[in-house]
């Protein structure tokens, strides 16, 4: 008889064994944890703040009817900005191609502009890429952010644009 | 017969194991009888694969590593036969119809969320091709070796392998931290499986389009003699080398994880940053345009990736090792190293004194990002091993790898969440941002941006102190408690890395030390400040700010106080290179230029000028991570709101009462917002307080001389300057004014986007110059070394500038804890100020 129990014992520890390995992928949870489950809220916030439908982002709290923003819309932007690059590329600038990506107002230390997001590409005279996105001014093109720029891994790192010091500083 | 039978009865016992094994040789019969041919002669895979049955669909021969783990050092680049190193069996690529994968990840938050994104990668053949190539006829992607096909589908191949193991990650991270109780502070956010921010998607709907695409888009063969990862895209592009006709990065897929290792430094700081229905409009940046310590543990992060992948410690053998002999090694156990590196205490590639390391070139000096991230790899790498001792790992059947690089993963998912909250609440309350107006990372909702990547961007200290925060609370608080906080603190400091007094993890707000977290989530208590264990600190050596300073010249040497570069061919050059790199800076094209450059290593009118100034470290240690900022800061007392005049205020020795600076007033606290000097359009009106710009100039006024803004030097001085004819102005059709303009940088100005420099490392008593520069033959700087001075046309020669700097350095005492606060890190609005910095005053006449 103990040799059949014995037995019959372990034929279910085996069972158990293959359903354990069977179980599902559920994370590793201590019972502790199971405890603290809470009712989640489904995570849902309030829309931005809008003025004439345009969206208002860049203060938590922005009291609409005290906002006052600095600027307009102007067609001009795209422009200014273009002639803005191309000064800073010189002359190893080819093309340059603007998309506007959004248009909101953007608030920020107590002044609100008007704004465009765009991502920015610029071809170089052997008409190699780059492309970054900015946040700018909408009247006047001016740059006021960037952000998504490349990350170029060069097999030599002496090859990149170093700054020589005039030799006067040295001789 | 009967023997025979016995024979075959008596191992197989019992029928099932006799069935499984003819089931076994069955589909070893059939598998084999799919084996595909080979060519012979060339020893290339055919691009054929019997699929009859579809059992191939999607499948693909692939190179499972680079030609060098299976070749001797003579082979080279020079001639590739890739075909050579297919794998034999045919290997699983997409289930796709052409050559893009799938993102799923399964998130566990109270029940299970599985969430797919279908094609979000696109492997493209090269920069031009618009889409991806279909799968062939016989429904495999079985393309001949060495064509632009083949190449795309190992790309992806490789890819959707550390993708998919991503995700494994980043899901374990998600369902081991959303599992602990609501009352511990967390960082990956709740809502990650409705922001989908796990992988580039954003742009869904049209209220916010942070991506004009929500696939990663690879080119297997760019036309750049590099690989780089681009957020914008975003894309990962695979060059070559022109030395080497045969040779592609794409060929190595340790390059492949690597720049996908960028991507995944890009997604995880951004894990925060967008709700579902809410995005921020920015997105976090690790980096910027020259040497800096972000971009060094952005590539020692994707060094790690690899290691992640594939469980090797070196990195590149084929397209970095065989080319240009700059392949990584990631553990002190590497055979790359030099004598003297070892797993030892002593021995570990330790801060600073690894800065530039170059195991190939031991004796050489380059600041170069890949070669200073090598510290954190290693450190990682070392991590990784010693979970897997510590934690019981060794026995699971990879030895730990799985498990070990998961805990790895989650610190930095949960450490870069952090780092790159532009949301700037830091936790949540039940799922969703919490209400209340206080924010706990990166100061505020609008400054959060430039505060994470430019005015308290992650350096070795500000990385290792929220790692080590995120090992004490999920790694010795739950998943290895045995690896302990005094273990912890023992490997940061082997590494050189213990580089903070305590963890800062009390939660307190980002504008007041008494608004903790409980003030925003009230189940989340009130949390206790751990300090590090000083007896733990052995090698990282912490120096005063007050030992750094800028050099001048005495009898016994003759160190200029500065450099200045004002050659128009250099700065051009420096101006194209950073809009190259995607770093626009808005340029006064009207009264500035370098056209205007002469050469003369003077400030002269109408000149854009490199300025890079001599710092000196006086200590007997070396300094590293050095950071000069010449932005906006609140050091002024505004004594007039209608012109925004203001009175500098006294914060060191160098500008005093005499000479016109205030010591009351609003010059006693600093200013709990970033707040810029320029007009309301509502009121008319300058703020009382604000960040003003670094450059006041010298108002003569008879016997006596004071420092005055600029806007008031160009009203009193008799200069006949309109707004127009100042620095930084800019007007459209539409309007003449322009209200995010600054007056009081009409004259000098450092130019958004180079108001930042950088300095690897400052040896004991020595300049920069003196222990990075002066070995090199060309006397050559780095560009993020450089600050950009714009200077206006109209200057009258012989005006006197100030320009007052703050600069702070990472092993740093007293530049980032608050002695007077328990050593609690300083607040976030506290960088406004002059507290953590040391001011560096940068004075100089604009002569012709």
């Amino acid at each position: 008889m103990t040799k059949k129990y014995l037995s019959l014992f372990l034929v279910l520890l085996a069972i158990g064994g293959v359903l354990y390995w069977l179980r599902t992928d559920a994370p590793e949870v201590t019972p502790e944890l199971k405890k603290a489950a809470p009712v989640v809220v489904p995570a849902t916030i309030n829309s931005p703040p809008t003025i004439d439908g345009k969206k208002v982002l860049g203060a938590e709290k922005v009291e609409i009817q005290d906002l006052v923003v600095s600027n307009t819309v102007s067609s001009d932007w795209e422009e200014s900005l273009e002639q803005n690059l191309r000064a800073q590329g010189g002359l190893a600038v080819k093309d340059i191609s603007i998309v506007k990506e959004d248009s909101f107002i953007w608030v920020e230390g107590g002044v609100a502009l008007n704004v465009e997001t765009v991502k920015i590409t610029i071809s170089n005279q052997k008409n190699q890429k780059t492309s970054f996105r900015m946040m700018v001014d909408a009247e006047s093109g001016k740059i006021l952010k960037n952000w998504d720029h490349p990350i170029i891994d060069s097999t030599n790192p002496d090859d990149k644009v170093r700054i020589k010091l005039d030799p006067r500083y040295y001789e | 017969m009967e023997m025979v039978r016995q024979r075959m009865i008596k191992p197989f016992k019992n029928e099932y194991r006799l069935r499984l094994l003819i089931t076994i040789l069955s589909l070893m019969g059939i598998l084999s009888s799919c084996n595909p041919t080979e060519i012979s002669g060339t020893g290339s895979r055919a691009n054929i694969l019997s699929n009859e049955t579809g059992a191939y669909d999607g499948y693909a021969y692939v190179y499972a590593d680079s030609p060098a783990m299976s070749t001797s050092e003579s082979y080279t680049p020079a001639v590739v036969n890739i075909g050579k190193f297919s794998t034999g069996n045919p290997q699983f690529v997409t289930s796709n119809t052409s050559l893009t994968g799938n993102c799923t990840i399964n998130f566990f938050f109270y029940g299970s969320y599985p969430v797919t994104l279908n094609d979000c990668v696109r492997s493209l053949t090269e920069s031009t091709a618009i889409t991806p190539t279909p799968r062939k006829s016989d429904r495999t992607f079985a393309f001949t070796p060495g064509t632009p096909e083949y190449y795309a589908t190992n790309a992806l191949y490789h890819i959707n392998k550390v993708k998919n193991l991503f995700f494994e990650k980043l899901a374990f991270s998600y369902n081991q931290i959303h599992a602990l109780p609501l009352t511990t502070p967390k960082s990956i956010p709740s809502y990650l499986k409705d922001s989908k921010l796990f992988w580039f998607k954003a742009v869904s709907n049209t209220d916010s389009r942070t991506f004009n695409s929500d696939f990663l888009t690879s080119y297997a063969d760019c036309e750049v003699e590099n690989a780089y990862f681009n957020a914008a895209g975003p894309t990962l592009c695979f060059g070559r080398l022109s030395a080497y006709p045969n040779f592609f990065f794409v060929q190595d897929p340790t390059i492949i994880y690597h720049e996908f290792g960028h991507a995944l430094v890009s997604i995880m700081l951004n894990l925060r940053n967008g709700t579902g229905s809410q995005y921020h409009p920015l997105r976090s940046v690790m980096g910027t345009y020259g040497f800096d310590e972000a971009s060094s543990m952005n590539e020692g992060i994707a060094d790690y990736i690899s290691f992640m992948v594939n469980g090797r410690t070196h990195l590149g053998e084929w397209a970095l090792g065989r080319t240009t002999k700059q392949s990584r090694p990631m553990s002190e156990s590497d055979s790359a190293h030099i004598s003297g590196i070892s797993e030892t205490s002593e021995g570990r590639l330790s801060y600073p004194q690894f800065i530039h390391y170059d195991a190939y070139r031991p004796n050489t000096m380059v600041e170069d990002v890949h070669l200073t991230g090598q510290i954190l790899t290693h450190y990682l790498v070392a991590l990784t091993k010693t979970f897997k001792t510590e934690c019981g790992l060794t026995s699971e059947s990879d030895g730990g790898h799985s498990l070990a690089t998961s805990y790895v993963m989650l610190l930095m998912a949960e450490t870069l969440s952090e780092i790159g909250d532009l949301n700037a609440k830091g936790v949540d309350d039940f799922g969703v941002p919490f209400a209340a107006d206080i924010y706990f990372n990166n100061l505020d909702y609008s400054s959060s941006f430039m505060w994470s990547s430019v005015v308290n961007q992650p350096n070795y200290r500000r990385f290792s102190q929220i790692f080590a925060k995120n090992i004490y609370k999920y790694i010795t608080g739950r998943l290895c408690p045995s690896f302990d906080k005094n273990k912890s603190e023992k490997l940061l400091d082997d590494y050189g890395l213990l580089l903070f007094k305590t963890y800062n993890n009390n939660g307190n707000s980002t504008s007041n030390r008494a608004v903790t977290y409980t003030n925003a989530v009230s189940y989340i208590p009130t949390q206790a400040l751990t300090a590090v264990s000083e007896s733990n600190r052995r090698k990282s050596v912490l120096i005063s700010k007050q030992l750094l300073e800028l050099a001048t010249k005495t009898e016994t040497n003759s160190r200029p106080t500065y450099y200045l570069v004002d050659s128009p061919s250099q700065i051009q050059s420096v101006l194209t290179d950073l809009l190259f790199k995607g770093f626009p800076v808005p340029l006064s094209t009207r009264v500035a230029g370098t056209e205007y450059n002469n050469t003369n290593v003077k400030v002269s009118p109408g000149e854009i000028v490199g300025v890079i100034p001599n710092l000196l470290n006086n200590s007997n240690s070396t300094m590293a991570g050095v950071q000069v900022l010449a932005t906006d800061w609140d050091h002024v007392d505004i004594t007039d709101q209608t012109t925004g005049n203001f009175k500098p205020c006294v914060v060191d020795t160098v500008t005093t009462a005499d000479q016109g600076g205030q010591t009351a007033n609003t010059c006693t606290t600093t200013d709990t917002t970033y707040r810029r000097l320029v007009k309301n359009a509502s009121t008319g009106l300058f703020p009382a307080n604000a960040a003003a710009p670094v450059c006041m100039v010298q108002l003569d006024e008879g016997s006596t001389s004071r420092w005055v803004s600029q806007n008031e030097f160009r009203k009193k001085q008799g200069l006949s300057l309109l707004d127009k004819d100042c620095l930084g102005y800019s007007t459209s059709a539409t309007s003449d004014t322009d209200f995010s303009f600054n007056p009081h940088e009409c004259l000098v100005r450092f130019l958004p986007g180079a108001n930042e420099s950088f300095f690897s490392k400052i040896d004991a008593q020595k300049t920069f110059h003196e222990s990075v520069i002066a070995e090199k033959d060309d006397q050559s700087f780095d560009s993020g070394s450089l600050l950009l001075l714009e200077v206006n046309k109209w200057i009258p020669p012989g005006t006197k500038f100030r320009c007052r700097l703050r600069a702070r350095f990472s092993n740093c005492s007293d530049c980032y804890t608050d002695a007077a606060n328990s050593n609690d890190d300083y607040l976030d609005s506290e960088l406004n100020g002059s507290k953590p910095y040391k001011i560096i005053n940068f004075d100089f006449d604009v002569n012709d």
